[in-house]
């Protein structure tokens, strides 16, 4: 099943946390930790958002964003990064690259979900998938 | 075939011509048109009254005597102006400054206005400038002579004696010295006039010497070339070894001092200077000046020995070769010429001597005893500086006569004349002090010219009577008390040397040497000093030489019936009244210090420095003024001199605290960036667990209906990213301690290999979990490494951790081994790992780096290990590197996916027993 | 271009030049019996001297700063000089 969201982020407790919420708030997740898998997975299946970590592995979050951004198949891929950093400067940066939404960790998971909702609409399985998960 | 009343009758006229120049020149500069007469051009000119008769005619005697020995007499000259800038300039300012009125009153104004030095230098100058106007009269004399020998109706008992022409000459040339130099005293001191008739008269003397020049050369000679073809057969040498010997450097020294020393070029070059910028047309037009009036000294030689009888005097070619070759008319311009040349210098220098005898001899005395010369309030002292100056010039040029009388008129001209030039040569060494020696004393410039003018007039002045004094002649030949040593013209018993540059080398030295030696063991007095910064910093100075006297309540009647008293009511009226405030009266003057200062200049240009000074300071401070004042004003000068360099010593210092300061700021900044760098990563590091701690929580709050599997993973999450964050906040603590040179522990003698065991272990459950092999290799035995045992442990953890938590290799592994190497015990750390890319290597010990992230492995480092790690071996003198591996064969093992994996290297100074 | 550092050092440096020019050893080298340009070569050379240093004096003083305006003409008499040249007092110094 072709994914809603998928979520790009190296710290595994967070990426757990991400999935389960995501999940929980009724869409359907899938997970790479690095940006490379990123670009391949995105290009594969295509998802409707991306919730991207800035501070990744192999390709950051801003190449990864770039990179999506000069591709007209993901030109209006809509994409949420996060970051640790919490400096204006990156966010400024993010807003240039073309991202369409910004939350600095640590986070309410409620901005997290309301973000995705608005950038996607409401999902359509609300409370389904949480209880796949567990 | 000139008749005697026709040259009579042509000097006169030309006299009257003079007269004429002067006076309108005078006319004019009263109706303030003087633009012409202070121009560059007329100063120059002015100045050309250096080329007197002894150029006119003794060049050519001396050169057809000694060849180009004259040129030498040009070149001092020609060298002093050329170089303007360094010397010149300076005299000529501080002559502004100063208001100077001649070279007496520069020297004695310079050394504390000492009025002994005043004298004594004007003494010495009327006795150095006698021999030189009795070279003039000489060739007034001579050349009348020679003109009016060819007439044959003129017999001697007409023309009379020698004798009584030089002595009609000298009447004559006094009587117009007096006429102009002291004509005009009463309303105005300048010598518009007398400049103009100088300059007039230099144009005069260039022309008719070009005109011979010409004539000799082309009328006689048939061109240059052909003049010199002729000069090895007449007998002139120009290619002597000895051309260029000692004499040569001598008269090049004395006419370079001449130029400055004598009390006409002083007057000419300083007094009469009307702007500064002047000196800058002067400095090459007066050697063009010279270079014209030498070009045809050679050839005019030449010839004249080629041509004319023998037995000739050569000192009168320049007359004898025009009559020889019946050119009349050309004889009478040569006549006018020489005449010319002549009287400019006898007038000047009159002049110049009749300044320097009434400034400073007649009016010290005058001012001294009141009575003795009929002083009264009001009259002024403009009668007596008339008369006195008056009788200096004819005293002066009477003097010249005498000598020429004693000396018999006998001798060529240009050996009389560097006899002057030696004499007034003494002045240099104090002159030279004056201007760049601070610590001259008046002292010292007085023993220097006492010894030197002493020995000058014993080795030179003095045995130019020999001719005409038989004493004298045996005094010479067998030195005093037959004492042969002493011998004049051959001191120390050196007769092997010309006398001339004995003479000079002696008494300069004699003279430099006085005044060195004196002015070291004495001191300045106050004035002294001031005077001598005034001099010597002249450029230093902003203003005017700013001098004064410190009080100011003198009261205004006082100085205005002192200055009456010298420059006469009128004049002490207009002076008072240029100061006053417009439309009021001229006794509403405040009687500033600087007004004060001014006055006493006005004065000191009627009666010179000294004079002005002692005078002013009577009426100023009631008495003459007291020691005290003098000191302090002299002691404010000083200070605000130090003042100064201490403010240019504090700007210096400032400068290069700024830049220190920049340095600092720029480190400054560094730090704040690595700080704000250090900050943001920290904080990235802290926003990692907090993120999954809050997230987590905030499930475990909302979510009520979790599964108890479920919650309990979140929870323990929660702990375990609170216990890293916990870890974190240790370990940035830990390197800061280690950073700030905290030492936290003490170093003792330690096995390595105990601590390694014990890191081994500690580390079992990461190389476990990573199922990583520790592999020990070759361990140094029975070794003690100077460490502190715990923290060494966190060394090897920390480097067995990073090796099994970055390690991807199949079967990882990782080989511990140890060496010792001199002092250094070894420890080698080597996994078989991805390796550390080239990029890294020098990043790696950086805080918060961390090696490519395994996503199948969690990592709990801060990404602070290795920065710890190097900074505890740091405090314990060992160090930690990152080795490059090399294969052998310089070929890359590649077997299988784990290159060449990566080797730290711990090194620990081995405790020596 | 020549900075004014520079001319007043090279004007400083003339004299200098000329001593050397004129004076042994230097002037030795000229003084041989032999014609240069149809003069002797002693002539030649002493007349060359002076002629450079004449033109180089000539050069520099051009370039050269201009003295400040001679200090006399800036006291509070200025216009009483050019009234009547009776009444100058700045002036009286040239006796």
């Amino acid at each position: 099943m072709k994914p809603d969201v998928l979520i790009v982020e190296d710290e595994p407790a967070i990426l757990t946390s991400l999935e389960f919420i995501l999940h929980h708030a009724g869409w359907a997740t899938a997970c790479v930790t690095d940006g490379e898998a990123a670009m391949q997975y995105i290009q594969l299946t295509r998802p409707r958002a991306v919730v991207l970590d800035l501070m990744l592995p192999k390709k950051n979050g801003f190449e990864v964003l770039k990179a999506l951004r000069a591709d007209p198949r993901t030109h209006d891929l809509p994409i949420l990064i996060l970051t640790a950093k919490g400096q204006q400067q990156d966010k400024l940066t993010a807003m240039e690259l073309g991202a369409s939404g910004f939350i600095t960790k640590p986070y309410a998971n409620s901005d997290v979900v309301d973000a995705v909702n608005e950038l996607i609409g409401t999902p359509p399985l609300s409370k389904k998938t949480n209880i796949e998960l567990s | 075939m000139i008749s005697g009343s026709v040259v009579i009758g042509t000097s006169i006229a030309y006299v009257i011509l003079l007269f004429i120049v002067a006076y309108i020149s005078d006319l004019r500069a009263r109706q303030g048109r003087w633009k012409l007469l202070r121009s560059p051009l007329i100063y120059t000119l002015a100045i050309s009254v250096y080329a007197t008769s002894w150029t006119f005619y003794g060049a050519v005697g001396s050169a057809a005597r000694n060849g180009l020995e004259f040129l030498a007499i040009y070149m001092g000259p020609t060298l002093v102006f050329v170089g303007w800038w360094f010397g010149l300039r300076k005299l000529v300012r501080i002559g502004h400054n100063q208001r100077i009125t001649s070279i007496a009153d520069f020297v004695s104004s310079r050394f504390g206005k000492s009025e002994r030095l005043a004298i004594l230098i004007t003494i010495i100058a009327v006795i150095g400038i006698t021999p030189y106007i009795a070279l003039q009269l000489k060739a007034i004399t001579t050349s009348l002579r020679v003109i009016l020998a060819t007439n044959p109706n003129v017999s001697i008992a007409q023309t009379g004696d020698d004798l009584g022409l030089a002595f009609a000459i000298a009447a004559a040339m006094a009587l117009f010295s007096v006429l102009f130099g002291t004509r005009n005293i009463n309303a105005n001191e300048q010598h518009h006039g007398v400049v103009a008739a100088i300059a007039f008269e230099a144009v005069v003397k260039f022309v008719a010497l070009v005109a011979v020049g010409l004539f000799v050369v082309f009328g006689i000679g048939g061109g240059f070339e052909a003049t010199f073809a002729r000069a090895q057969d007449v007998g002139i040498s120009l290619n002597t070894p000895d051309s260029f010997g000692p004499r040569w450097l001598t008269i090049t020294i004395l006419s370079a001092a001449a130029i400055i020393c004598l009390p006409r070029q002083f007057q000419t070059t300083v007094v009469e200077n009307a702007d500064e910028n002047h000196l800058k047309t002067a400095s090459w037009a007066f050697p063009l000046y010279l270079l014209g009036m030498s070009i045809f000294t050679l050839p005019i030689a030449i010839i004249g020995l080629s041509v004319l009888p023998a037995g000739s005097d050569p000192d009168m070619f320049v007359l004898a070769l025009p009559l020889a070759n019946d050119q009349n008319a050309l004889a009478l311009f040569a006549f006018i010429g020489g005449f010319s040349s002549a009287t400019s210098m006898i007038i000047i220098a009159s002049i110049a001597l009749s300044i320097m005898i009434s400034n400073h001899i007649v009016v010290p005395i005058a001012l001294r005893s009141p009575n003795l010369f009929g002083l009264k309030e009001g009259q002024g002292m403009t009668r007596l500086l008339l008369t006195s100056r008056r009788a200096s010039i004819a005293a002066t040029l009477f003097l010249g006569f005498v000598y020429f009388w004693l000396t018999s008129g006998s001798g060529a001209l240009a050996p009389i004349g560097l006899i002057s030039f030696a004499g007034v040569a003494q002045f240099m060494p104090a002159i030279l002090a004056a201007l760049y020696w601070r610590d001259a004393t008046a002292n010292g410039a007085l023993a220097g010219l006492l010894t030197g003018s002493a020995i000058w007039a014993y080795s030179s002045f003095l045995p130019s009577f020999a001719t005409s004094n038989e004493q004298i002649a045996q005094l010479l030949l067998t030195g005093p008390w037959g004492i042969e040593f002493l011998r004049p013209q051959a001191l120390l018993g050196l007769d092997s040397f010309d006398p001339l540059v004995q003479s000079v080398f002696w008494s300069l030295l004699a003279n430099t040497i006085a005044l060195v030696v004196v002015s070291i063991m004495g001191e300045n007095n106050a004035i002294g000093r001031l005077q001598a910064t005034l001099f010597v910093d002249v450029f230093k100075q902003n203003q005017n030489g700013q001098r004064g006297f410190a009080r100011s309540s003198a009261p205004l009647n006082d100085l205005f019936a002192m200055t009456r008293r010298v420059l006469g009511t009128e004049r002490a009226e207009s002076l008072f009244d240029s100061f006053a405030p417009s439309g009021q009266s001229r006794l509403n003057i405040e009687p500033t210090p600087e007004f004060i200062t001014r006055l006493e200049k006005e004065l000191a240009g009627s009666i010179g420095a000294a004079s002005a000074h002692v005078l002013l300071g009577q009426v100023v401070s009631g008495d003459t003024v007291t020691m005290e004042e003098v000191m302090q004003m002299a002691d404010e000068t000083q200070q605000i001199l130090e003042y100064s360099q201490m403010l240019e010593e504090t700007t210096t210092e400032l400068r290069s605290t700024t830049d220190q300061l920049q340095q600092a700021n720029v480190q400054l900044r560094q730090l704040d960036q690595q700080k704000d760098e250090f900050l943001s990563q920290v904080s990235h590091e802290v926003r990692t667990p907090m993120t999954a701690i809050r997230s987590f929580a905030e499930i475990l709050l909302t979510n009520k209906d979790l599964k108890p599997t479920q919650r309990q993973q979140f929870v323990r999450t929660i702990h375990d990213e609170s216990m890293r964050l916990t870890g974190l906040l240790e370990e940035i603590l830990d390197l800061n301690a280690l950073e700030r040179g905290e030492k936290l522990w003490a170093n003792e003698p330690v096995d390595p290999n105990r601590a390694l065991n014990r890191a081994i272990e500690v580390c079992t459950p990461v190389t476990d979990q990573h199922q990583v092999s520790v592999q020990l290799g070759n361990l140094a035995k029975d070794v003690r490494v100077i460490a502190n045992f715990d923290r060494i442990c966190q060394v090897f953890i920390n480097l067995i951790s990073n090796a099994a938590k970055y390690n991807d290799a199949k079967n990882p592994s990782v080989t511990i081994s140890s060496k010792v190497d001199g002092q250094h015990l070894l420890v080698d750390f080597i996994d078989n790992g991805p390796g550390i890319s080239a990029a890294d290597t020098q990043t790696i010990f950086d805080k918060f780096w961390r090696g490519t992230r395994n996503p199948d492995t969690s990592q709990s480092g801060s990404g602070l290990g290795l920065a710890i790690s190097r900074e505890i071996l740091g405090k314990m003198d060992g160090s930690l590197n990152l080795i490059t591996k090399k294969n052998p064969a310089g070929k890359n093992e590649k077997t299988g996916p784990n290159k060449s994996g990566a080797c730290f290297r711990v090194t620990l100074p081995l405790h020596t027993k | 271009m020549i900075g004014p550092k520079r001319i007043v050092f090279l004007a400083k440096l003339l004299p200098v030049i000329g001593v050397v020019l004129i004076l042994p050893p230097l002037v030795s080298v000229a003084n041989v019996d032999a014609n240069l340009f149809g003069f002797p070569a002693i002539i030649t050379y002493m007349f060359a001297v002076w002629i450079f240093l004449i033109l180089a004096a000539y050069l520099l003083q051009r370039k050269l700063p201009s003295s400040p305006a001679d200090q006399s003409e800036q006291f509070p008499n200025k216009s009483s000089r050019n009234k009547s040249s009776g009444n100058n007092l700045s002036d009286t110094n040239n006796d």
